[in-house]
């Protein structure tokens, strides 16, 4: 085999291997926190419909998921601590003196939100680090308690939407 | 996109303007140029930057566009005066093209289509997606939204311990380039500050065509250039835990392009095809340091490296490479962030024997992960085999000063790599659920090993093309 050839091997198997990202996923990327992986679907979401796109399909492909009811879900908290962060900021540029306190927020998700909200002033430690959501209010602070669902949570609510349009709901 | 389009010609210019300046030697590619002038702007503008905020100058529109314009302004003559000379290589290479048969020239063409898809997907995702990485958010794009709001990375956001989430000791070089978007729009969004990472990729996979191309024929490069463009967690694999790719807003393919670029310019200086690649290097090395901690192992094994490889005054040249290098991050950073709080990341205040001593049985997970991660094919294809396959196939030309070199740096950067994984004190909420009451090692490796990876994946594979059998026999006479 001349080297020509070789390298045209060569070459070929690179383009097959390129294709791996057609290669269908076993399962869902894993989310230890039960919080971490839906966050990058929903950041996506949201800005594919601030370019006017209204449907789940990129999210949904974007973790495989195939249950629509699961992306509008974790879509409707998303949307809502988006909202928030916004709001709060420009809330504290007619008022300096507004400032955050997060309770009984887990880590992570804190840490996300402080990203959003910065350069609003916080204060408020983590779940982990002992805040609760029954931490005393600082006076004039804006509380911030946990947005998101966990996994956990989303199933049970699909599951009770489930029993509701069955009607066993009432039992 | 006007921000981010300005904000890339900006920094192009000053590395054209660099390159054909300071380092002389214009006679390449118009690809590698472009790959070139891209990698140092991105190093020299971020360094810029960094470097008002040193000097207690708060980073605005204003204070870095008139430092942006002194650079130019003192550039550009001497760049003016340089010939637009062409390397007699690159003719050469150029008709060695045009006379190969043509399914060889389709099969170049194919190549270079397969690298743009790539880097194209790359592009793309960081365009139309926001920063969607955990660490990305909580890290680079912290520090950047900071840097927007507050003019400077030296106050509370890394003084403060409340504000310890962004790590406050990481040398924050790509935050600075992802404010320089902002910093022409005049407004924050992370979306647009954000779509500046995949270019770095765009510029590793232009300056490893034009080493490869100049060292063993058009062909090759444009193999490399595939080889690298379409790598998954480059191009195209973004979800976590690992999420290193070029659309993620993470530091790694930014010091996986500095790495390759450094080494490649230190092997044309050891070849003697370029007259001032030490000078290259060693400003790259610096830029690889201000970019992530793991640049510091580099800064070592550049000199090494030299040492092992270089054929004369060998002490000189090391010294004088990863002694500029070094200084370039003591000077921006490393003397500053040692009044930082400290992390459980902080790995040089690890260098003790009871730290070592009682890590080392962990080298039973880390070995086999490691085997594992190479051999992981939606990360990285068949990357990693082929790497391997090649330097067997290679046998006794890795021997020569070039991937001789090379193969020094690798070395040092994964023998780095184990000894952090030893010694580490790492852990997190997850990994205290995950792993309550054992070594939480495992999932710090499933978080990081690929991250680690894809900083030498790029100076692997152009090891692999030095020494292969497919490869070598194109060589010009002084490249190994």
């Amino acid at each position: 085999m001349d080297r020509t050839v070789a390298t045209q091997v060569v070459a070929l198997i690179v383009v097959l291997a390129a294709l791996v990202r057609w290669i269908p996923g076993d399962a869902p990327e894993e989310d230890p926190l039960g919080r971490g992986a839906p966050l990058a679907a929903l950041q996506l979401d949201a800005y594919l419909r601030e370019l006017g796109q209204d449907d789940d399909l990129a999210p949904r492909a974007f973790l495989r998921w195939s249950r629509r009811d699961e992306a509008q879900l974790y879509r409707r908290y998303w949307h809502r601590r988006l909202r928030d962060a916004r709001s709060l900021y420009e809330r504290w540029l007619e008022d300096p003196d507004l400032f955050v306190q997060f309770k009984g927020v887990p880590r992570n998700e804190q840490w996300l939100l402080m990203y959003d909200i910065y350069p609003v002033p916080m204060t408020g430690v983590p779940l982990e680090e002992g805040s609760t959501e029954d931490d005393p209010t600082e006076p004039g602070a804006e509380v911030i308690e946990s947005r998101l669902m966990r996994a956990e949570d989303i199933q049970r609510e699909l599951r009770k939407q489930a029993r509701d349009a069955t009607g066993e709901g009432g039992r | 996109m006007t921000a981010l389009a300005v904000a890339l010609v900006v920094c192009l210019l000053v590395g054209v303007l660099v390159d054909r300046a300071l380092l002389g030697d214009p006679g390449l590619g118009p690809i590698e140029r472009f790959g070139r002038g891209l990698a140092l702007g991105f190093g020299v503008v971020g360094a810029l930057s960094m470097a008002l905020d040193v000097a207690g100058v708060g980073v605005s529109a204003v204070s870095l566009g008139v430092a942006v314009l002194v650079v130019v302004g003192l550039l550009a003559r001497p760049a003016a005066t340089v010939p637009a000379r062409v390397a007699p290589h690159a003719d050469e290479d150029r008709r060695r093209l045009l006379g190969l048969p043509a399914n060889v020239q389709a099969m170049h063409a194919a190549l270079w289509l397969l690298a743009l898809s790539g880097v194209a997907m790359a592009v793309w995702s960081g365009w139309v997606r926001p920063t969607f990485q955990f660490d990305a958010v909580t890290r680079w794009m912290f520090k950047a939204k900071a840097l927007h709001y507050e003019g400077t990375l030296l106050g509370p956001i890394s003084h403060d311990p409340y504000y310890g989430l962004t790590h406050q000791r990481y040398p924050p070089l790509v935050s600075h380039v992802a404010n320089l978007p902002a910093l022409v729009s005049g407004t924050y969004d992370d979306r647009i500050g954000s779509a500046i990472f995949p270019w770095f990729a765009v510029a590793l996979v232009a300056v490893v065509y034009g080493a490869v191309r100049r060292r063993c024929g058009a062909l090759s490069g444009a193999f490399a250039a595939a080889w690298i463009g379409t790598l998954p967690l480059l191009a195209y694999k973004f979800t976590s835990p690992a999420g290193a790719g070029a659309a993620s807003a993470m530091a790694d393919v930014p010091l996986g392009m500095f790495v390759a670029a450094a080494s490649l310019a230190a092997i044309d200086a050891v070849d003697g095809r370029r007259a001032r690649g030490h000078l290259e290097a060693a400003l790259l090395v610096g830029f690889a340091a201000l970019t992530k901690n793991e640049g510091l192992p580099f800064v070592a094994g550049i000199g090494l490296a030299f040492l092992v490889a270089a054929p004369r005054a060998r002490l000189r040249r090391a010294l004088g490479v990863a002694g500029v290098g070094g200084a370039v991050y003591l000077a921006l950073w490393g003397l500053l962030s040692t009044g930082l709080p400290v992390t459980d990341e902080h790995y040089l205040g690890r260098l003790h024997g009871d730290a070592v001593t009682s890590g080392l049985g962990r080298l039973g997970i880390i070995f086999p992960d490691l085997g594992a991660e190479l051999a992981d094919f939606r990360s990285w294809n068949l990357t990693w085999l082929a790497v391997i396959a090649l330097l067997l196939l290679g046998g006794r030309r890795i021997l020569r000063p070039a991937p001789r070199l090379l193969a020094v740096v690798l070395a040092v950067q994964v023998g780095a790599y184990v000894f952090a994984y030893v010694v580490t004190s790492w852990t997190s909420p997850a990994a205290e659920i995950i792993h309550e009451g054992e070594d939480p090692l495992p999932l710090l490796i499933k978080l990081t090993l690929g991250r680690l990876l894809m900083h030498i994946a790029p100076v692997a594979i152009v090891l692999g093309l030095l020494v292969s059998p497919l490869t070598a026999g194109r060589e010009q006479p002084r490249s190994c």
